[in-house]
């Protein structure tokens, strides 16, 4: 149960820094994945 | 560890990517935080890396710019870049000069930069291209900001300077971070830093 607690947590932060990223032209620094259809604002 | 929090919470294919997507930028933004904090303190550089990740991390997620093609490769070119650009900061140009002379570097600087802003702006890439027009123009928007925004921080360091001779440093930290994301616009940069990212690539996949 505590396993899952943390893992649902770790999803949620890692959702919220990839639909922050969604809007912007890039990531951070340099290296830019490709960007998962669902996010993608062209 | 996306498969196997997607797997573990039931999630589907989308939800997977999205959790993958935003772990991989953590991971990175992470890594590079430590490194350059790392030696940033046996150097004594770490306000000036702190400076440099922070203005060049936040110009390019408006102005996008050149891209590195692994995770490794980003590592290295931003740590090197960070620490480099720190390094020649504080012990090249973080000493006392005449304050008309750092404020005429600034406007020379800012406005180099405003103009290839104006030509450039937004730098796309192949993983994430930018096409709508209401989009380039928020991101054009953004940029002009953040660059009205870095100039005058700028000019309230080099103001401060003459109080305290430490942020003489801090001061060309933004400029050079500038002149840095300025060269990752440009077709000369993108190709120069490609071919650092390639060598770079190069060597890890010998070892």
């Amino acid at each position: 149960m505590k396993k899952r607690n943390v893992l649902t947590w770790v999803a949620a932060i890692a959702t919220v820094f990839a639909t922050m990223i969604a809007s912007s032209a890039c990531y951070f620094w340099f290296y830019q994945p490709e960007e998962p259809k669902s996010l993608s604002d062209k | 560890m996306a498969e196997k929090i997607a797997l573990q919470l039931n999630y589907d294919e989308d939800k997977r990517a999205v959790i993958a997507y935003g772990l991989t930028a953590m991971i990175q933004m992470v890594t590079i935080f430590a490194s350059i904090t790392t030696i940033g303190l046996i150097l004594h550089i770490w306000y000036e890396c702190f400076i440099i990740y922070m203005s060049v991390g936040i110009i390019r997620k408006s102005t996008g710019g050149a891209h590195s093609k692994s995770m490794q490769g980003c590592i290295v070119v931003s740590v090197l870049s960070i620490t480099g650009l720190s390094v020649i900061s504080r012990y090249a140009l973080g000493f006392e000069i005449n304050v008309y002379a750092n404020l005429l570097i600034l406007f020379l600087v800012f406005t180099i930069g405003f103009i290839v802003f104006y030509l450039r702006v937004p730098v796309d890439s192949p993983n994430k291209p930018i096409i709508k027009s209401e989009k380039i123009k928020r991101l054009r928007k953004q940029s002009f900001i953040l660059l009205a925004v870095l100039f005058v921080i700028s000019f309230i360091l080099i103001l401060l300077a003459v109080k305290n001779n430490r942020f003489y440093s801090l001061a060309f930290s933004i400029r050079l971070a500038m002149l840095w994301q300025v060269l990752t616009l440009t077709k000369t940069g993108i190709q120069l830093l490609g071919k650092v990212d390639a060598g770079i690539n190069a060597i890890f996949e010998l070892g």
